[in-house]
């Protein structure tokens, strides 16, 4: 028995043995593991300019296609760039400030490698303490009489007495007339370009008024936004704030203000120091973190003008949204915001909107919104009448590389915008198209008015037709990033 | 004993009556038309024209096709196409009254825009009707979808929501916003034509 089981024991062996010199002799020698040889960044230049930072990352071995992940770290939040089988980057940083740069490669065996952080690179902002500002005529969208010279004037002085350098008005003035500038809601690429060659302006400051009533109760609303000069307009701030006079009347009455030009100074004030904590580097932007980990709003203490980074209640979502399932809010996005269609009876309805989506957009880090003046000058120069919204041959223009290389274009509609009459009240639709899959990747509807969900002594009213868009439109960009 | 068996039968009587008011309440169900032939899964892509208006509010018809068509899309099952691109064909083909395409026309349009289908619909009540004291909004749209191989009504149904109830007549309240009662609507519609 015993000679019966170390016989067998021996065979045994021996047969193992024979299947473990078989399995070495036909395995052929595999690729060697994949790593990463090094990653060459090139900065051209300290500011932020398009295609300010080069990226190209060199690997070995690997099995099957390699897909490269770049990353950057900006004050501890790591984002992702690109994700693709490309090992270059071009990349333009938004933001100013000191990124670290990395990339993670995978293989089609899964192997992850990662390369080291490299050293801090750092991008001084397009606009600094000595930059120079031409305040173009404020633009009138509220559909009533009102003093423009004095609202311009008393911009002017609200920003010379922030210490930022005006150009005088007589040679902004001169400018415009001999280039024939009338359109004041916008700056076109060469406008941008003569401004900056023939008489040194760094930014444009664009001011629109939204409401003007200077009746009791008042309301004032103003959206402002500066733009980089140069051969192509970058927006680099926007903010908007609306006042009523009766929105915070307080104990028997007291906090009521009836003065329409005080108002005025207190949203110029507000907006002025909004645009000194973006040139502090404290103003609040949204930025999506690596490996969907969701959004992260940067600066949160920092307060916008218009107070509107925080929770949006339930009565100001959207009542409808579509996003595609191809659509990956992560990614950078080049976007060509085309003014809303108007159905409503106000007047500059759809510009209005337009500029406060416009607004939410421009605070997420991976999006870049063309500064509108250059989205009108290219509708002009291609004779694009919508009369019904943005046709797939008009997206096929705006996404061009050769015209305007938007790899979004989001338009719509407005049906209601009402605040000077009765309870404010506001209804709008978006929808955006994708530039080269030439479909609707994301749709949203929204509609709400002033006194919606109020019961009790107008607690949680909101006053003005400014105060229920900048939420809603918040909620809807929030619904195609997040 | 006798006087509680004619309390019931008052009772029973009083319930029966609340129960016939209230049937009467309630609209008649128009059934719909859905062509048995029709394969729907092939309907990738429609085309959603403007709404024909029977209403005072000349906006009505757009802010119902607009919201239409976002909730259609929500849906994922079918593609719509940009309004702006539905307009951009209907120049192109030439059609006269966009609201009530022909044939010839609807056959062009699968060239032109490459669809599978048109939606048309005729907005036939947009805002508050009135009865007595009581007021609340009403919204009535039928549509109809056309294949544009043929051009044949492959599926036309219709809805109304919102309007006067019992509630609204008793207690005063302003029935439910406009934008709740479309929504109800088009969920209706599209509930009929996924079913």
């Amino acid at each position: 028995m015993i000679c019966s089981t170390s016989c067998l024991n021996k065979r045994l062996a021996a047969l193992l043995l024979a299947l473990l010199l078989a399995g070495c002799a036909g395995k052929a020698p595999g690729p060697p593991p994949l790593g990463i040889a090094g990653v060459d960044v090139a900065a051209e230049g300290s500011v932020a300019r398009r295609n300010a930072l080069r990226l190209s990352c060199r690997t070995s071995g690997g099995q099957g296609p390699v897909v490269y992940d770049f990353r950057m770290m900006k004050d501890g939040v790591e984002s992702s760039l690109q994700r693709g089988a490309t090992s270059d980057l071009r990349w333009t940083p938004k933001e100013p400030g000191d990124y670290r740069l990395r990339v993670v490669a995978t293989d089609a065996a899964g192997t992850v490698v990662e390369s080291d952080w490299s050293d801090p690179y750092r991008f001084a902002p397009l606009l600094a303490g000595n930059s120079r500002y031409a305040v173009l005529p404020t633009e009138n969208l509220s559909d009533r009489t009102a003093p423009l010279v004095e609202i311009h004037d008393r911009l002017v002085r609200t920003m010379a007495a922030a210490g930022l350098q005006v150009l005088a008005d007589d040679t902004l003035e001169e400018f415009m007339r001999k280039h024939r500038v009338r359109h004041v809601g916008g700056i076109a690429p060469e406008t941008s370009q003569q401004l900056q060659e023939e008489l040194g302006v760094d930014g444009v400051v664009i001011s629109t008024l939204e409401t003007w009533q200077d009746a009791v109760p008042p309301r004032v609303a103003l959206i402002a936004r500066v733009v980089a000069t140069g051969r192509e307009p970058e927006i680099l701030w926007i903010d908007s704030v609306g006042l009523a006079g009766d929105e915070a009347p307080g104990l028997l009455g007291l906090g009521r203000v009836n003065d329409v030009r005080q108002l005025l100074g207190n949203g110029l004030d507000q907006l002025v120091a909004s645009f000194q904590r973006y040139l502090a580097g404290s103003f609040p932007s949204y930025r999506h973190t690596a490996d969907r980990q969701g959004v992260r709003l940067l600066n949160g203490d920092g307060k916008t003008a218009d107070a509107a980074t925080g929770a949006v209640g339930s009565r100001l979502q959207p009542q409808v949204t579509f996003r595609a399932a191809t659509f990956d809010p992560e990614r950078e996005y080049r976007v060509a915001l085309v003014p809303l269609l108007n159905a409503s009876t106000r007047k500059h309805a759809g510009t209005i909107v337009t500029l406060h989506l416009l607004k939410q957009l421009n605070r997420y880090e991976n999006l870049r919104v063309y500064e509108p003046g250059w989205v009108r000058d290219i509708l002009l120069r291609y004779r694009m009448i919508m009369q019904a919204g943005p046709s797939l041959a008009a997206a096929d223009i705006l996404a061009s590389e050769k015209i305007l290389g938007a790899d979004l274009i989001v338009s719509g509609q407005v049906f209601d915008y009402q605040d000077l009459i009765a309870e404010a009240k506001v209804d709008f639709s978006v929808q955006a198209v994708a530039g080269r899959q030439r479909e609707i990747i994301w749709t949203s509807r929204s509609s709400a008015r002033g006194n919606d969900g109020v019961y009790f002594f107008d607690i949680g009213r909101i006053a003005t037709a400014h105060g229920l868009v900048t939420p809603m439109t918040r909620a809807t960009i929030r619904l195609l990033e997040e | 004993m006798k006087l509680t068996r004619n309390l019931l039968v008052v009772w029973l009587g009083c319930c029966l009556q609340l129960c016939m008011g209230g049937c009467s309440l309630m609209p008649p169900a128009v059934p719909d038309y859905t062509n048995a032939q029709m394969d729907f899964s092939a309907v990738r892509t429609v085309a959603v024209m403007p709404f024909q208006n029977l209403t005072s509010d000349d906006q009505a018809s757009e802010r119902v096709r607009d919201a239409f068509m976002g909730m259609l899309l929500a849906t994922e099952q079918i593609y719509v196409l940009p309004p702006g691109e539905v307009a951009r064909g209907v120049n192109r083909v030439g059609v006269r009254i966009p609201q009530t395409p022909t044939v010839e026309e609807i056959t062009k349009l699968k060239a032109v825009l490459e669809v599978d289908a048109v939606i048309t619909g005729v907005l036939r009540e947009y805002g508050p009707v009135r009865s007595g004291s009581a007021e609340a909004n009403l919204v009535s749209l039928s549509l109809q979808m056309i294949e544009t191989q043929n051009g044949t009504v492959v599926w036309s149904a219709s809805s109304t929501k919102g309007g006067i109830t019992a509630v609204d007549r008793l207690l005063g309240s302003g029935g439910q916003p406009m934008n709740d009662v479309t929504t109800q609507v088009i969920n209706d519609l599209l509930d009929q034509l996924f079913e």
